[in-house]
């Protein structure tokens, strides 16, 4: 097992993150740089300047994908199903009395093409009540979303590529992002008419890089 | 737009051996660097229309195109470029002092969720400020702060347990 001694002090707090931005500075050290690892840079960086590809890539791509709520219905009985375009920028606006989060659910996978797909998903809360949409913007931060997006995309039958694919992995998101929504406000899970409720789950899409 | 090839340039070559340290830090294999930088600097001219005008600004889009090409490599879109060849071979010959605590302090760091880790890291190593980190990896400054604050406590928890087991 690998171990290793003298680390932080916690029963000084000053001193612990004194220690802890000791740590980190030590860790930034690299390799000192030669010449010959300079002359190499210096020839990447010439290279790279004068490369010219064999064939143009696809460019940035900008997908708006719409997410309803079918599948949540399952989760949510009652709810009605709504469909939100976002045109990027700037959003579409929001319909009256809704809430969007200021903060999204990173989804993002590698296809089996190589490329890397990114979405963020923002949720949208109908009857919102004051502290709602802060407190998922902060479950949203505080969770480990890490994974989330290539595990979807993964469960995907076959070697799914094509457009439609932003679609079907963040459709496969809907009941998870669901039941995350009910697990901070869970009046949510409630579906009565007073009650907050997730309205749609905006979802926009770029194919970056 | 035009595009000013000698500004281009010139941020390339200011922000190349940052951008090396910054892949260095954060690769299993020391010459993926090499592959990574430059799959950075192809980026950096394809999109050279798109780099903002400000020096400060050029800097963070270009770490924020790096933060792109590794989470690419991490999830395994692994590419050996040509034009890298040389210097990837340079940094597989050039070994470093070895340094254990240095190696178990990143992997600490390598064991938070990728934006933490990506904000400790800016901030501790590229030396970027909060704001700027934050405004690399596209969160707002609130939470950023509060993702900072949290990886930190983290960090000290991991490190002190590897004291704890050293003790043992």
């Amino acid at each position: 097992m690998y171990v290793v001694k003298g680390w932080i002090d916690m029963t000084r707090t000053t001193s612990g993150d004194d220690d802890l931005d000791r740590l980190l500075d030590r860790a930034a050290t690299t390799p000192p740089q030669t010449a010959r690892v300079d002359a190499a840079l210096a020839a990447l960086l010439t290279e790279a300047r004068d490369y010219v590809p064999p064939r143009r890539r696809r460019g940035i791509k900008l997908v708006a994908v719409a997410v309803g709520l079918a599948i949540a219905g399952a989760l949510v009985a009652g709810t009605t199903m709504s469909t939100v375009w976002l045109q990027i920028p700037p959003f579409q606006e929001l319909p009256a009395g809704w809430s969007r989060t200021t903060e999204y659910i990173p989804i993002e996978w590698v296809s089996v093409a190589g490329e890397e797909e990114r979405c963020r998903m923002y949720l949208e809360l109908e009857r919102a009540r004051p502290g709602d949409i802060d407190a998922l913007d902060a479950a949203i931060v505080e969770h480990d979303w890490d994974g989330f997006g290539q595990a979807l995309y993964d469960s995907l039958p076959g070697a799914p590529t094509g457009q439609n694919v932003e679609g079907d992995v963040t459709s496969l998101a809907n009941p998870q992002v669901q039941a995350f929504a009910v697990g901070v406000i869970p009046e949510i899970g409630r579906a009565g008419a007073y009650d907050p409720a997730v309205g749609a789950l905006a979802t926009t899409c770029r194919t970056d890089i | 737009m035009s595009v000013d090839v000698g500004w281009v340039a010139a941020l390339a070559e200011r922000e190349a051996p940052r951008l090396l340290s910054y892949f260095e830090r954060r690769v299993d294999v020391r010459e993926d660097a090499a592959d990574l930088l430059g799959e950075t600097l192809l980026v950096l001219w394809r999109r050279s229309s798109d780099i903002p005008a400000s020096d400060v600004e050029a800097g963070m889009w270009l770490f924020g195109v790096a933060r792109r090409v590794l989470a690419g490599h991490r999830r395994g879109g692994k590419r050996r470029l040509a034009l890298a060849e040389r210097l990837r071979n340079e940094l597989a010959v050039t070994s470093g002092v070895t340094d254990e605590v240095a190696d178990h302090v990143r992997a600490a760091v390598r064991a938070l969720p990728e934006r933490d880790r990506e904000l400790v890291g800016l901030v501790h190593w590229e030396g970027f400020a909060l704001a700027e980190a934050a405004a690399i990896l596209g969160i707002r400054p609130g939470a950023a702060r509060m993702r900072y604050q949290r990886a930190r406590v983290r960090l000290v928890n991991e490190l002190n347990v590897s004291r704890e087991a050293a003790r043992r």
